[in-house]
């Protein structure tokens, strides 16, 4: 598959940037307002790895929290190994805490 | 007497969902072939994270790519996808926050670690998957069966089992999301289709991302469709199709008249149905409305 960024000839150490900023660029470059090197390869990679492990240490928090706070009941079966089989509970709510 | 538009040679879910909300709301859309200039975000939206998800998977599941380099792709396919439409000030799914979700989905479901991986056939990849399979009703006009198509998200294995797998992006899920598709005609053809590749389908793994203005959720729900259940649902698109037939020979389109009329921000032809009958192919004509280019059998951009 053909990559579907800018290539850069000289590629640098990645700058810490926001997710955010860097799709708002590689849209501007996208509608010709910017030129096609304004966004690298490498920078992008590296706020995505950031972002995404942002986001997975707030889902492990999140889980762990949702396990400690479950109520157990003595002689109970265990459903959680059937987790795959039930919807997982609400956790859309403004108050998430995910970032 | 002017000639009459062609009834299609296929029938999707959205068209079936649209002719039994509204007959006449499927006539504008997929028979005069009209549909509003400014496209629904949420469906926008929609198919930019699913172009995402799948670049994302051909590149870490086909091409040897390593997760963040696949994301970073999936990303860019997301952002070319979603380009050029502009958003509203009020739209929450803008093109960023979308870039976030997909990054948010593979850090719930890692590449790495995703218990339901591609199903491969010939060794690439199932995603992006289409099927078309023709119907025991025939096309009023050509005598053809009608093809009945759909395309979904991915084939997945776990265990040893295949599943069709389907992910959702929405912009709030409660406890009960998932229960609104457990008789769900969407993924009734999906199995149907995913059938129609002579494999055993265990059910369908549907995931919802919720994307708010400053966080993001997710959920996973499993469907079953037992044989009973796609037998129900295969006659009634049948009979649901016939009664299309006899709206197109009949050149009568039923209007419902009740909540279709109201649903969400209002029917996309509101306007059309209150004009005087004279009208309603100007406004049809006019700059509210562009042609509808949906077709099913075509791979999304």
């Amino acid at each position: 598959m053909e990559p579907q960024v800018p290539q850069t000839t000289t590629p640098e150490t990645p700058k810490e940037v926001d997710v955010v900023e860097l799709t708002e660029r590689v849209l501007k470059i996208r509608r010709g307002e910017l030129p096609p090197d304004a966004v690298t390869t490498e920078e992008l990679r590296a706020a995505v790895s950031k972002q995404r492990t942002i986001f997975a240490e707030g889902v492990t928090k999140e889980s762990a929290a949702k396990k400690s706070t479950k109520p157990k009941k003595q002689g109970a079966i265990d459903f959680s190994a059937l987790e795959f089989n039930i919807t997982s509970a609400d956790n859309s709510s403004e108050s998430g805490g995910l970032f | 007497m002017a000639a009459r538009a062609p009834f299609p040679a296929y029938v999707d879910n959205s068209m079936r969902g649209e002719f039994v909300s509204c007959p006449h709301s499927f006539y504008n859309k997929y028979i005069l072939r009209r549909t509003p200039a400014i496209p629904s975000i949420h469906l926008h939206a929609g198919a930019a994270f699913a172009k995402g998800l799948e670049v994302a998977r051909l590149c870490y599941y086909d091409h040897g790519f390593s997760e963040d380099e696949a994301v970073t792709e999936g990303v860019l396919a997301l952002v070319d996808s979603y380009n050029p439409y502009v958003n509203n000030p009020d739209d929450v799914k803008t093109v960023d926050r979308m870039a976030k979700a997909l990054i948010y989905y593979f850090a719930v479901w890692s590449l790495r670690t995703d218990f339901i991986k591609p199903y491969k056939i010939n060794g690439k990849s199932m995603v992006e998957v289409g099927f078309s399979i023709p119907l025991d009703v025939k096309h009023p006009e050509t005598g053809e069966p009608i093809i009945y198509c759909g395309r979904f998200d991915m084939l997945g294995e776990r265990d040893g089992h295949i599943w069709v797998d389907d992910e959702k992006t929405a912009s709030q899920l409660g406890p009960t999301w998932g229960r609104k598709f457990d008789l769900s005609a969407q993924f009734s053809g999906y199995v149907f289709g995913a059938q129609g590749f002579g494999l055993p389908i265990a059910g369908v793994n549907i995931r919802g991302v919720s994307i708010l203005k400053t966080t993001f959720g997710h959920a996973q729900h499993i469907l079953y469709r037992p044989e009973h259940l796609l037998r129900r649902w295969h006659y009634q698109l049948l009979r649901d199709i016939n009664r299309m037939i006899e709206c197109w020979k009949a050149n009568y389109w039923d209007y419902n008249f009740n909540h279709s009329c109201g649903m969400f921000s209002g029917c996309d032809y509101l306007k059309v149905c209150q004009v005087h009958p004279a009208e309603e192919l100007n406004w049809l004509n006019g700059p509210d409305y562009v042609d509808n280019t949906h077709n099913p059998l075509e791979r999304h951009k």
